[in-house]
């Protein structure tokens, strides 16, 4: 039991190590905004795009989808990160890392938003066609407001852990928090930061999982 | 099930979870003489531990394990792979018997873990492209180079990136840090002077510039109060200095005869590291078969 307490919560190593694991809270923070800004928005537009009904539209978006959930996010980082600058493409680490997670997300966000989309009554964008609404007006007015509603249950499991995720970018060296977890334990040969940077991605992520928390809630009952 | 038996099933495991690391803890347990040695290195980083196309691990450290196996009557040696930043988390768990992926004597490692003596001398370089040499650490004003996360070389950025305006970018995986330079990603990876040679060697894409003199010294470690196997294996250790086995792998591996002043040639007086924490003055005269 003593080991314990000398190898993970030594609080000797807890304090020298903050300042630079709260330097990498900050930066996880970023990449956790950027993902879950980036992929929901896309992830509405892609399913707003299929909702028009144009195979044209259609397709792709599902080809991209597709490939998206069945692909691991850290091989997309590895490609985007080592493979792209034999192309001489090189995006810097944190793009990279966003645009993998933010691709990820959208495909999850798209399949749910479309759900609940499908899930909207025919009933009531036939009322209001009779009503003299035109398509996109019946898409933006009726079935929108009430699709992404019905959607929101099904997608906040998922875009948390896709969220968490946001500690796979520790491996293209960015400064997060894992990577700073990482290196505090390695320089201080004790382990005990790592368990202090759990306690820190719990006070990070925490706050996401009561809102989705309440989301679900809140949008259980709709229509 | 009825809640009580649930309850009752809940309580059984955890009582007997309790018991099991006790189970598990046989007399020397942790250095069957029945198995396989167990160490761990972070393999990539070559000469010392790395891979061959075949997927077999080669290297000095390697050869240097294997023979402490040999002389310690072990049926075999196993290498486990993990990324340098836990492998300190790895000895203490006692996944593994100790460490021999090359590692210098820091304080802040000495106070965690018991060092044998010292084997290899450490000087830091900087690895670059063979078409963007730096001429002196002035070049590395504003330009990014990468370590792997907990080294020593972290550690010398740590205190020295701002002084010299580095930029650095710390990697799990040192084969990854190397990536990052044929890549252009960044302009240099910092690493051990031995390391880099022998790359640019194999690879002529890359070049090694601006060596760092240290004091640093590796020296194999193991757990704190692991002191009658760290005595033991220092003892082979010694035995291998004696007989000159250290420097014919030494010489296998880096070309050239190590310095007669090194500690890869120096047999130290006592048990593990002088002057480091751990460190036993007395031992019995060296008798070696």
């Amino acid at each position: 039991m003593t080991d314990i307490l000398r190898l993970y919560f030594d609080f000797g190593y807890w304090w020298k190590s903050l300042p630079a694991l709260l330097r990498g809270a900050v930066v996880t923070f970023e990449l956790a905004s950027a993902t879950l800004i980036i992929g929901l928005t896309l992830g509405l537009a892609l399913a707003v795009l299929r909702a028009l009904r144009r195979r044209w539209l259609s397709i792709p978006v599902v080809i991209f989808v597709d490939a998206s959930r069945a692909v691991p996010s850290i091989v997309v980082i590895f490609l985007l990160f080592f493979a792209l600058p034999y192309a001489d493409i090189r995006m810097a680490a944190f793009p990279c890392a966003v645009l993998a997670l933010a691709a990820n997300l959208a495909a999850v966000a798209e399949e749910a938003f479309w759900a609940g989309i499908q899930a909207v009554p025919r009933g009531h964008s036939e009322a209001a066609r009779t009503l003299g609404l035109s398509p996109l007006l019946i898409l933006g007015l009726v079935v929108l407001p009430q699709g992404i509603r019905l959607g929101i249950p099904l997608l906040t499991g998922k875009a948390i852990s896709i969220t968490k995720d946001t500690s796979l970018a520790s491996v293209v060296a960015v400064p997060e928090l894992l990577n700073q977890m990482s290196t505090e334990q390695g320089v201080y040969a004790n382990p005990s930061p790592l368990m202090l940077g759990a306690l820190m991605f719990l006070l990070i992520f925490m706050p996401l999982v009561q809102v989705s928390r309440w989301a679900e809630r809140r949008y259980r009952w709709v229509a | 099930m009825t809640g009580f038996r649930l309850a009752g099933c809940i309580v059984a495991m955890l009582y007997l979870s309790a018991f099991y690391p006790g189970l598990a803890r046989a007399d020397d347990e942790d250095h069957p003489t029945s198995a396989k040695l167990r160490v761990a290195a972070e393999v990539g980083f070559a000469p010392f531990n790395f891979r061959l196309a075949d997927g077999s691990v080669t290297g000095f450290s390697y050869d240097l394990s294997q023979e402490i196996a040999k002389r310690l009557g072990r049926p075999g040696y196993d290498v486990v792979d993990i990324v340098w930043s836990n492998i300190f988390a790895a000895l203490q768990g006692k996944r593994v018997e100790y460490i021999i992926g090359p590692m210098t004597i820091t304080p802040q490692r000495a106070n965690e873990m018991l060092f044998g003596e010292p084997y290899f001398d450490v000087a830091l370089a900087f690895l670059t492209r063979a078409d963007s040499r730096l001429k002196s650490m002035d070049d590395l004003r504003g330009k990014t180079v990468a370590v792997t996360s907990g080294s020593v070389q972290d550690d010398w950025m740590k205190t020295n990136a701002e002084k010299y305006g580095i930029e650095v970018s710390r990697f799990d995986k040192t084969a990854d840090a190397v990536q990052a330079v044929a890549i252009k990603r960044v302009a240099a990876t910092m690493t051990t002077s031995s390391s880099a040679l022998w790359t640019v060697k194999n690879q002529p894409i890359f070049a090694t510039d601006v060596i760092v003199k240290t004091d640093g010294v590796f020296g194999l470690p193991f757990r704190k109060d692991d002191v009658a196997f760290r005595n033991l294996v220092d003892t082979k250790l010694k035995c291998m200095k004696r007989d000159g086995t250290l420097s014919a792998i030494y010489r296998k591996w880096f070309g050239v005869d190590p310095d007669p002043g090194s500690s890869t040639v120096k047999i130290y007086p006592g048990y593990g590291a002088p002057g480091w924490p751990g460190y036993v003055a007395e031992a019995p005269p060296l008798v070696c078969p």
